[in-house]
């Protein structure tokens, strides 16, 4: 029977300064992009540089002689060989079918010449050195012609040299012949030609047209019945995480044939993982470290292309190697949010009941991947208080990067497209969208548990939307779209909506923490958790000084290695949910433990103790022991405890206030737009946010803040622009890839709504979501004009008010 | 390979203006000492590299040496030669400021300078702030949380020093105006503004 | 990035027998804020970089003597946005003040802002063969033009001066002092600047072997003058479009108007309709709207920058209006 959360709540909720910040402040914390291992040579990758082409040839014969050169590797399948026979310049080899794919055993023979790399146990052998029935590896320069590239960053090779400056000479250095095919890059320009056909994949054309189309009720019926209706298209555009530390690591292999990478990734034990995988290691003999991390927002959940790629060059140079992409790879070949262009149809009536929703959209995931939004969200967060409705999506392929999951996958883009039809269909009838948005909340299910978001979300939502009217002076501010103030620059004032799930992970090892209490008092807690900036280190320390009756300063917390126990990726805001509950877990499991040890010592039942702040207390013989005190009785002993969490676990019915799940919030925007340049300026924003139990409240506080800004650039910045042309992208950096800085920056009212009854909820993903559609509503309020693409740059701004004609 | 220590820093604006017949013509073009076209006297300015050229400068006040090519930027050395991190490389084309340092008293992107060009120069990185005693900017973000990831942390920490060093009496607008040059990503905006505000009631 | 050789001469005599007779092999290092980049994108492959930041004097000082004001090539950014002798040029000081953020102001020169290359994102990337570098076509013409030129007549390549300063400068009747293997010339700032169309041109009219060492405002009787730009984020930034207006007060009558657009042109485009529809008249709302709209009309914007024509009309408004002393109606 879980103890669950302390009732009374000493730090819980409380505002903890993050553990790490002095040194995160002033530079002395190390990422991995900081580590500098003795001897380490430095990697680059090459990659194509056309949109869609063939490798014709490749001849890396000059880049080997340039000065400072160690090592270089093509990017082709790994693939293990058996050698049958070997000697000369032949070598004669065998595959390992894999039965369960139902594979054939392949035979071939390889000429040995120079270009050809042979490893066996993760280093390089020449052929004098096989004997039959060895494993080994072969590189065949020639294996790389013919090898088609699907987008302008696809990766050709890589290379390792003493310094980066010689890695990028010896890059420059590789002959690669091309033979350009046909790209499309614009996804108007797939649909212009459905036949055409420049990605990979058994479809014909760019399509993937196996998404089923989803109605419900009877869509002609609801707009029938709707004393309004509008039509019309929004859209969002792909846009790059921009982590600012960019993806890589540092790979070190160790005498033992053991391997060490230090990477940028939301996934120690994944990463390992998937490293032991690809060089036929077991899982023990690799380890990942990420102390700190500079940002994935999604993004970095594996070794990469470059990962494997830095991990060979240093098996082949035998030495360390750092390969850490530049900011245009970042931008090109490290993911992205996938684009959303939607048609909108809505009808609704006076009284704000939306009637009938039909939606038809596309979205580009990339030249691969599934479907670009979670069809079934829509109309976002209404759609269980919608009767009717048609939806329908396409993805489109593009030559372009592939998308990876972005902070809150599907919902900005669901967000954008219903909350904008919203607004025009409250402005069609004349009312406030406020009205709409009060008729269509979903409502709570009567047979759910009351505490849970399912028995109650209707009450939040409403308790939200008044604490939003109320914190961002709607009933005051609001004014019929366009009919503020006159003037060149106008005001406005818009809302949306959202909601996520934030439970712990799904995964079905358990995430795990460890807590050790020594004889000095000093708690150590481990875990392989990554802290990607979400103050998780700090978080662990709350929940164990809680439990220990310290504070979080006085818990040594080690994490971000793969070796401390099984944790699961940081992404769909399980973190926290997972890993605090097995830190308390843990931490109740240690105190314990050290009751049962030291009670006999010093003369107590190990039931009758206690911790409160500083102490142990034994309530029942009136005794007390200061922390250190006690924990000194432990002797040579340590007392130690584990704590494990899953989904499954907090499913048990006793655990629904340990960790749950399902948030819903609001956000209001403000904005002045300036009608004669195009510019807005956000100068409010209103976040209210449910997240169950809050841990920190600092931390907390900023995590939505920091949403509520990456909204803001979607909303006004953020756009990966591609040439149809040249098939290659025209901003991949920092310069006309745009976003905001301090000034550009509203003031942020945060409101957290604390529900210590629902137990843990992930808040890492969703006060991004709204944000941009709240201000998009909040610029069609100023102006009067529906400014449908974001992102809402002078450009479209002056675009749609040409258009608009006012 | 072609070196040299190089020449002291402030050296040649110091040392005699040049003379000549070109100086003659340029002076009635109102043209003065070092941007007149002289003829001759023609003092020779050596070349650095291609190979190696030694660097020495001080960083946080110890006096550091390295060789690297010319076309090495200084945040590479700093980073990748001297082993100096907290200055990061994110955009390596000068908007960022994540790689911003103090060079002889005002911010820079050291992404954006060559190593050569700072022979003799006085470099503070985010790491002069730490150390024993905590400065109050580095201080001020821990306090109100002002950082996530952290990874464009030291260059806003930077830069907010140099903006105080150079007013300690600036308002908080002053201080925002100061931060034109950095970008953070996790959106820490609304705390640093906190931690501005603390800043300039503390008077820097 | 290519590696080089590097030498910093300590005068710009020592500086010229290192310069060559022809673009490509040899580049100048002023701020480096330009050449670094294109060179860490391959756009510039130098063999050689010779250094200006060993050159100080004069070449490094703002200096008013008689009824001038000088400004060396080597003079900072954020030194001429912060500049008591300036202080008569708001036009100049205050664009100065707006560019990009404090580290590139503290590291871009005069000298730099006026002969950097222009941020077409097409000739800043090393694998599309565009004019510039040699190429047949001008990639910007149909393709993404979001950012480019609105005054395209004529120009086969369609960017964008780069330059903040150069429109208040030329606004304010300012003059290049340039030093070459020949001597020293004098040339009125507007004829400083070109549209290139090929690879062997610049923006700017200098030879290779050619060096700027200064810029000339008169000073006596300094005009009203003002700058305009509108920019989508007050973070570093470029421009989208700026107006520079000059005029001399005369009685209540605006005399010897120039209007200098930036960011609209291959090179800074001094606009006479505009400076026509204002000069001998009152700025008021409605000349300084005429003004834009003057300035506005001769413009041919490509697929994707309509938006700019827009902007023209805007910032010649509030530029004149500022140059007058009104109060800005566009702050709340």
């Amino acid at each position: 029977m879980a103890e669950g959360w302390p009732k009374k709540r000493r730090l819980l909720g409380t505002k903890v300064k993050r553990l790490d910040g002095p040194d995160k402040a002033t530079g002395r914390a190390k990422y991995s992009y900081d580590v500098n291992r003795p001897g380490m040579l430095h990697g680059v990758m090459l990659r194509c540089p056309h949109a869609h082409a063939k490798i014709k040839s490749i001849d890396t014969a000059a880049a080997r002689k340039t000065p400072g050169f160690k090592a270089l590797v093509l990017v082709l399948p790994a693939k293990d060989w058996i050698v049958v026979k070997a000697g000369g310049d032949a070598l004669e080899l065998r595959s390992v079918p894999n039965k369960k794919k139902k594979e054939k055993e392949e035979q071939r023979t390889v000429k040995v010449t120079p270009g050809v790399t042979i490893l066996r146990k993760n280093k390089v052998v020449a052929v004098a050195d096989l004997k039959p029935d060895d494993v080994v590896q072969v590189e065949v320069p020639d294996d790389a012609v013919g090898r088609e590239l699907f987008f302008a960053g696809d990766e050709v090779a890589a290379v390792a040299a003493d310094t980066e400056e010689h890695a990028e000479d010896a890059l420059r250095a590789i002959k690669v012949e091309y033979e350009v095919l046909d790209h499309l890059v614009v996804e108007e320009e797939v649909i212009k030609n459905p036949k055409k056909k420049t990605t990979p994949g058994a479809l014909e054309g760019n399509y993937d047209t196996t998404i089923k189309d989803a109605t419900k009720g009877d869509v002609e019926a609801g707009f029938k019945e709707a004393e309004a209706t509008v039509e019309g298209t929004y859209g969002v555009p792909v846009i790059s995480h921009q982590c600012l530390e960019t993806h890589g690591l540092v790979a070190e292999w160790d005498a033992d044939g053991g391997l060490t990478v230090w990477a940028s990734t939301q996934a120690t034990v994944a990463t390992a993982a998937a490293l032991a995988g690809r060089f036929g290691l077991p899982p023990a003999k690799v380890k990942c470290v990420t102390h700190y991390m500079g940002g994935g927002f999604g993004s970095k959940f594996g070794p990469d292309v470059q990962g494997f790629a830095a991990a060979d060059l240093a098996r082949r140079a035998g030495a360390p190697v750092k390969i850490m992409l530049d900011r245009e790879e970042e931008i090109i070949a490290a993911g992205n949010r996938p684009s959303a262009t939607g048609t909108v149809k809505i009808g609704g009536k006076k009284d704000g009941t939306i009637t009938a929703f039909a939606v038809d959209c596309y979205g580009s995931p990339g030249y691969t991947g599934g479907a670009t939004i979670n069809l079934n969200l829509m109309p976002y967060v209404y759609g269980d208080a919608v009767a009717n409705m048609a939806r329908s999506h396409k993805v489109v392929y593009t030559n372009a990067g592939v998308a990876r999951a972005m902070r809150a996958p599907g919902h900005p883009q669901n967000c954008v497209l219903t909350e904008f039809a919203v607004d025009d269909l409250a402005a069609k009838l004349g009312i406030d969208p406020l009205v709409i948005r009060r008729k269509n909340l979903p409502p709570n299910n009567p047979k759910a548990d009351k505490v849970s978001w399912a028995g109650r979300r209707h009450d939040i939502y409403t308790e939200q939307l008044d604490l939003a009217v109320k914190l961002s002076g709607w009933n005051e501010k609001w004014h019929p779209p366009g009919k503020g103030k006159p003037g060149a620059v106008r005001h406005g004032i818009g809302m949306a909506l959202h909601t996520w799930g934030g439970f712990a992970s799904g995964s079905t090892t358990p995430n795990e923490c460890s807590v050790f209490i020594s004889k000095d008092g000093t708690p150590t807690a481990e875990t392989s958790t990554q802290d990607l900036g979400t103050a998780q280190r700090t978080v662990t320390a709350i929940v164990v000084a809680e439990v220990l009756g310290l504070m979080p300063t006085d818990v040594l917390v080690k994490l971000g290695e793969s070796v401390y126990g099984f944790s699961s990726g940081s992404g769909g805001s399980t973190t926290c949910p997972s890993q605090a509950p097995a830190a308390l877990l843990a931490a109740q499991a240690a105190r314990d433990d050290l009751f049962k040890k030291v009670a006999p010592k010093v003369g107590a039942d190990p039931k009758d103790l206690a911790v409160e702040a500083g102490k142990v207390v034994d309530a029942k013989n009136k005794k007390e022991w200061g922390w250190k005190e006690f924990c000194g009785r432990l002797g040579m002993d340590e007392a130690k405890g584990r704590g494990e969490w899953s989904l499954a676990i907090s499913n048990e019915p006793e655990n629904a206030n340990i960790s749950s799940g399902q948030v819903g919030g609001v956000q209001t925007a403000e904005v002045l737009v300036d009608s004669e340049t195009g510019v807005v300026r956000v100068t409010h924003m209103v976040a209210v946010q449910d997240c169950g139990l809050v841990v920190n409240k600092l931390a907390c506080e900023s995590q939505v803040a920091g949403g509520v800004i990456m909204g803001l650039n979607y909303a006004l910045f953020e756009e990966n622009i591609f040439d149809k042309h040249t098939g290659r992208q025209v901003n991949p950096d920092m310069e006309f890839y745009k976003l905001g800085g301090l000034r550009d920056m509203p003031k942020i009212t945060v409101h957290m709504q604390d529900m210590p009854e629902r137990g843990v909820i992930g808040i890492g993903e969703p006060p991004t979501i709204s944000t941009a559609a709240a201000i998009g509503n909040a610029v069609f309020n100023a102006l009067g004009v529906r400014v449908p693409f974001l992102p809402l740059s002078p450009r479209r701004v002056l675009d749609a008010l040409a258009k608009g004609g006012k | 390979m072609n070196d040299s220590t190089g020449e002291a820093r402030s050296g040649p604006s110091r040392r005699g203006f040049l003379t000549g017949t070109g100086a003659a013509a340029a002076a009635a073009a109102g043209l003065r000492g070092e941007l007149a076209p002289a003829a001759q006297p023609n003092p020779a300015a050596p070349a650095h590299g291609p190979g190696p050229v030694l660097v020495e400068l001080t960083v946080n006040g110890n006096k550091l040496s390295t060789t690297v090519e010319p076309r090495v930027t200084l945040l590479d050395a700093l980073r990748n030669h001297l082993d100096v991190t907290g200055c990061k490389r994110v955009c390596d084309r000068g908007t960022c400021g994540a790689c911003t340092v103090i060079v002889d008293g005002r911010t820079v992107y050291s992404c954006t300078m060559l190593a050569v060009e700072a022979r003799g120069a006085d470099v503070k990185t985010a790491e002069a702030l730490g150390g024993d005693r905590l400065d109050p900017v580095p201080a001020a973000f821990a306090d109100c949380d002002a950082q996530q990831c952290g990874f464009c942390t030291p260059g806003f920490v930077v830069s907010i020093r140099a903006a105080l060093d150079k007013n300690p009496k600036a308002t908080p607008e002053q201080v925002e105006a100061a931060l034109t040059g950095n970008i953070c990503r996790c959106g820490t905006y609304e705390q640093m503004r906190h931690a501005i505000v603390q800043l300039c009631r503390k008077g820097g | 990035m290519k590696n080089f050789t590097y030498h910093r001469p300590a005068t710009v005599a020592a500086a010229l027998p290192l310069l060559d007779a022809e673009w490509g092999k040899t580049e100048l290092l002023a701020g480096g804020t330009d050449l670094l980049d294109r060179q860490k994108e391959y756009v510039s492959q130098p063999d050689k970089v010779v250094s200006l930041t060993g050159i100080g004097g004069a070449f490094k000082q703002i200096a008013a003597a008689g009824d001038a004001v000088t400004i060396g090539a080597g003079v900072k950014l954020a030194d001429i946005a912060e500049s008591k002798e300036l202080a008569a040029f708001p036009a100049l000081t205050g664009a100065a003040g707006e560019i990009a953020g404090p580290q590139i102001r503290n590291m871009g020169t005069l000298g730099g802002s006026l002969c950097q290359r222009n941020r077409c994102w097409y000739f800043r990337d090393e694998h599309v063969p565009c004019l510039l570098k040699g190429g047949k076509k001008c990639f910007a013409l149909d393709g993404e033009n979001e950012y480019h030129a609105v005054f395209t007549q004529g120009h086969p390549c369609v960017i964008v001066h780069p330059s903040t300063l150069a429109p208040p400068l030329i606004a304010l009747g300012a003059t290049a002092e340039v030093v070459g293997p020949k001597g020293t010339r004098t040339v009125p700032l507007e004829k400083l600047f070109q549209a290139p169309a090929k690879e062997t041109q610049r923006e700017h009219t200098l030879a290779p072997n050619e060096v700027l060492v200064a810029v000339k405002i008169p000073a006596k009787e300094p005009p009203r003058n003002a700058s305009y730009e509108v920019k989508q984020r007050e973070t570093s930034e470029w421009p989208l479009v700026q107006a520079a207006v000059a005029f001399r007060p005369f009685v209540k009558v605006a005399r010897d108007v120039r209007v200098v657009l930036g960011h609209v042109a291959p090179t800074p485009l001094v606009s006479e309709a505009a400076a026509k529809a204002l000069e001998g008249k009152e700025v008021t709302d409605a000349t300084a709207t005429a003004a834009g709209e003057a300035a506005a009309a001769g413009a041919k914007p490509l697929s994707g920058n309509g938006y700019k024509v827009a902007l023209v009309k805007t910032v010649v408004k509030r530029a004149a209006l500022l140059a007058a002393g009104a109060r800005p109606y566009w702050e709340g």
